[in-house]
């Protein structure tokens, strides 16, 4: 049984300009132990799908129209609020993208590392606690000393190893990282992520790594899932992505925009046009608008999902290519 | 600390020499004979001049300033055109009516104002958020005399629960104290829910919440010492406001503070009086502007650690 | 992130105004405000003066009826007149208070934010003295030595309220400052008045407006507690100060004298305010979601 399972999830975001579909029927799952890589653009939806499986979206704005998150066989979407209080942070921890802002700048980051132990593990004894927030800081390479300052005296870096120590220090089943990487330098960022690998395979946690660049994916994930318009088009092993014998269109855009430096391309490639516009979505495939294959049935008509082994693409142009 | 509390202290003296200058200047400047208005219409010329004289009123005023500063920083206050009573005296009886009274709004503002702007945060866009905004707005538009008469007419005229007017118990100083707060709640409220909603919405209270912490928790532990900072820097301005509208309470209901012995001083144009009255006030005022900043060090660390003034 | 806006082709005047327009008790307001400002402005043309002046000890304390919607005072005048040419005074005072208050608060502001060092130092102290004792109290002092006619009373408040306008345009100017946009434009060599002009003052005013407007309330009560206090307009011209200060020792008797001229006040007060919140909502979408 699939550790999460998000089926046919459908999320608006209700402004006052309008209704914006930023989740438009996505299916995902992660087994346990798995790793897998979330890629797409800026609001495709993967910050989005995020805070749905942890019931963080913002009050009163998103909302969850359809669909189902499964938990570990508990209907998330079901949970009363101590529920998913007792899910999050404790089985299910996140790492938010910008580290300059994701941390009480009133509080010392050891008390902010604490706090997850007095939430989640009451049973614990004060020493006992505070030995766990001494190894945690250790493991992230930062001086256990410094754990009573405040996060302003800290560098981006230094403010993302505290935050993926305090996502860690529960040793979660799950860990959602949402572009952890984005805002720190290139040079911190491979720090970053050789962390984060480490203390995966040390602490066996599945993991979704959300991020924009298909690079980092490959250094860290066993599988990936790229999503365009709020829907998952393409996903499959690491292998049966990067191979890049069969593609979503999207997908094939997205590599083509990789500097390459075997290749002797002068110039990188990069999609035409815009994503869709969320608020007004088109009825048909929603990448038809930007593709190079698309036919008058991509307008009108919606692909399914085809799958061949462990790869699944939503495209008309794999329709009965799928072995069964 | 000690050394920013002490530059802070010096930094009063400029403020108060000017504002003193300010009002005595203002006051020599204005049209009407003060010593005319002191001896009344049928008195002659010999009795004013030697009045003036008295006063010290055929000085340049100028000098008048200095001289008047130098007996002022002996802590003499100098008195009244008027009675000739020491200023001082006048002082010590009248001032801790006007200092319970701006104490005890301030202290009601600040507890109403922090719990319904919280209140209404945490709800936002219900309707419990709207009508204590309303109420809010409401308040803010009823003149206090207005509000204090009405009070006054209601529950000590008519049902008779406070007393009416004077000094005396805590009772008496309920209606005046309301009556005061109502100027300075509805902003309160307003400030604090605002602060509150720009909090909420930062990574790092969605991150507490990730943490799996309960909506009580979040907003206790991680919005709202984030969202007083600029809460508690208004407290200065909530109290010089509260302060100012003691002038009001006093006046309605009859209780002899500062600022009723100033009304009268002004009316009659008693220099001295004025003129200690604003001193006074202006020195309260700074230094609870002083340990307004010493609670805000508190509660900032970036103070507290000294890495921004 | 996701958040789209469709009223994109509008300007950002056009926006803000369909936001405002979006609060209903802000865009009512506006109208009523609109309709008191008329009454209290037109008063001449259907009322008489006399009405709101002339003593006439055989009607006093009449309750409200037909011929007297407001009943009359102490003195038999009629409490409707007074209280529609007591606004003229609040209403246009108060009007001219925020006016010229953020016209030397925008110059004063700017110079000191834009400048900087001594300049912003030294008008910054001034500014500090004119903060040292609260605004009544000092604009107490104020007209009592210029003497208490409309006009004095207006300058009294300007000088009150020049410091906390002063302080904001200084701390929006300050931040503005150091936008990009404005290092840009420097990089270009525009001159400093462009740039405070081109660039400054539009990015800067919203905050200020929104001042003005919620400051206008409070500048007519405040106007109106130094007429209560026996220190704004001399009798018998009307102002919703005094008028109840006049009536006060006999409101408990009839309490008419008091609640008419309140709600009045109040209703003018509150939709000012309706209007400061609105316009509040409107320049900043981020409050309201």
């Amino acid at each position: 049984m699939a550790l999460l399972e998000v089926k046919d999830l459908y999320v608006n975001y209700n402004t006052d300009e309008g209704v914006v579909h930023a989740l438009n029927g996505l299916n995902f799952s992660i087994e346990k132990g798995e790793c897998i890589g979330l890629v797409g653009e800026t609001g495709a939806g993967k910050t989005t799908l995020a805070l749905s499986i942890t019931q963080l979206l913002p009050k009163h704005v998103g909302e969850i129209v359809q669909g189902s998150i499964v938990y570990d066989g508990n209907d998330v979407l079901a949970m009363n609020k101590r529920e998913i209080q007792a899910m999050r942070g404790e089985k299910v921890s996140m790492i938010f993208q910008d580290p300059m802002d994701s941390l009480n700048p009133t509080k010392t980051v050891g008390h902010q590392l604490l706090e997850v132990l007095n939430l989640h593990f009451k049973e614990l004894s004060r020493k006992e606690k505070q030995e766990k927030v001494d190894q945690m800081f250790r493991l992230v390479g930062i001086p256990a000393e410094r754990q009573n300052e405040y996060p302003f005296q800290f560098s981006g870096g230094m403010k993302q190893r505290i935050g993926i120590a305090m996502a860690l220090i529960s040793r979660p089943e799950l860990l959602i990282a949402d572009e952890p990487t984005t805002a720190l330098d290139v040079t911190i960022q491979a720090q970053i992520l050789d962390l984060m690998r480490r203390l995966r395979d040390e602490f066996h946690s599945s993991m979704i790594l959300i991020t924009h660049d298909l690079g980092i994916v490959v250094d860290v994930c066993t599988k990936v899932a790229v999503i365009y318009c709020g829907q998952v088009i393409e996903f499959g092993t690491i292998e049966d992505v990067y191979a890049r014998r069969n593609n979503h269109p999207y997908t094939e855009g997205l590599f083509k925009c990789i500097p390459d430096l075997k290749s002797d391309a002068k110039r990188l490639t990069p999609i035409k046009g815009y994503m869709a516009d969320p608020a007004n979505l088109p009825k048909g495939c929603k990448f038809s608008n930007r593709c190079d294959y698309k036919s008058t049935r991509c307008e009108c008509e919606e692909p399914e999902f085809y799958e061949t082994g462990t790869h699944g693409i939503k495209c008309f142009r794999f329709e009965g290519q799928q072995e069964k | 600390m000690l050394k920013y509390i002490a530059k802070r202290i010096l930094l009063i003296i400029p403020v108060i020499i000017g504002i003193t200058l300010f009002i005595y200047l203002l006051l020599d400047f204005a049209p009407g004979d003060p010593v005319a208005l002191l001896l009344g219409a049928d008195a002659t010329q010999e009795q004013m001049d030697a009045l003036r004289h008295e006063l010290g009123l055929d000085q340049n005023v100028f000098i008048r300033y200095l001289n008047y500063m130098k007996q002022v920083l002996q802590g003499d206050l100098g008195a009244s055109w008027f009675n000739s009573r020491p200023i001082m005296d006048e002082f010590l009886e009248r001032f801790p009516n006007t200092l319970a009274l701006a104490f005890s709004a301030l202290f009601i503002t600040i507890v109403f104002g922090l719990s319904f702007g919280t209140l209404a945060a945490v709800n936002q866009n219900t309707p419990l958020d709207g009508i204590t905004l309303i109420f809010a707005l409401l308040f803010a538009s009823m003149p206090s005399f207005w509000f204090g008469l009405m009070l006054q007419i209601l529950f000590a005229l008519k049902l008779q629960w406070f007393p009416a007017m004077g000094v005396g118990t805590i009772k008496h100083m309920v209606l005046p104290a309301i009556t005061l707060s109502l100027g300075t709640i509805a902003n309160q409220v307003r400030m604090t829910r605002s602060s509150i909603l720009d909090v909420i919405d930062m990574n790092y209270v969605r991150t507490a919440r990730s943490k799996g912490a309960s909506e009580f928790h979040v907003v206790y532990h991680h919005v709202i010492r984030n969202a007083l900072m600029p809460v508690v820097t208004n407290w200065g301005l909530t109290f010089a406001t509260a302060f100012g509208g003691t002038i009001i309470s006093e006046t309605v209901f009859s209780i002899p503070g500062i600022s009723s012995y100033l009304i009268n001083a002004v009316k009659v144009r008693d220099v001295p009086v004025v003129m200690g009255t604003v001193i006074i006030v202006a020195i309260i005022v700074a230094l609870i502007n002083l340990v307004i900043d010493l609670i805000y060090a508190v509660i900032d660390p970036r103070v507290k650690l000294g890495y921004t003034s | 992130m996701k958040k789209k806006e469709k009223a994109k082709s509008q300007s950002q005047l056009g926006l803000i105004l369909f936001r405002f327009k979006k609060n209903k008790l802000a865009y009512i307001s506006v109208y009523v405000l609109i309709l008191i400002a008329l009454a209290i402005l037109l008063a001449p043309l259907y009322m008489d003066y006399d009405k709101a002046i002339k003593q006439n000890i055989s009607e006093r304390f009449i309750s409200p009826c037909w011929e007297h919607p407001f009943g009359t005072d102490l003195y038999g005048r009629d409490l409707l007149a007074r209280v529609i040419y007591g606004g003229r005074i609040s209403l246009f005072a108060g009007l001219a208070v925020i006016l010229f208050s953020f016209i030397f608060g925008v110059i004063i502001g700017s110079i000191s934010g834009y400048f900087g060092g001594w300049v912003d130092q030294i008008l910054m102290r001034f500014i500090d003295i004119f903060m040292a004792v609260p605004t009544i109290f000092l604009a107490m002092a104020i007209v009592t030595a210029l003497g208490a006619t409309p006009v004095n009373l207006v300058i009294a408040f300007v000088i009150c309220n020049i410091p906390s306008y002063s302080r904001i345009v200084r701390s929006s100017i300050m931040t503005l400052r150091n936008m990009e946009y404005v290092e840009a434009a420097k990089c270009c060599g525009t001159s400093n008045l462009r740039i405070i002009l081109k660039h400054i003052i539009p990015n800067g005013i919203g905050p200020v407006i929104v001042t003005a407007t919620i400051s206008l309330g409070t500048a007519i009560l405040s106007i109106s507690s130094l007429g209560f206090l026996g220190l704004g307009i001399a009798p018998p011209t009307p102002e919703w100060g005094t008028l109840l200060a006049d009536n006060r020792y006999y409101i408990r008797y009839y309490p008419y004298l008091g609640i008419l001229p309140g709600v009045a006040i109040i209703l003018t007060v509150m939709c000012v305010n309706f209007i400061g919140d609105g316009l509040r909502d409107a320049l900043d979408p981020k409050m309201k979601k």
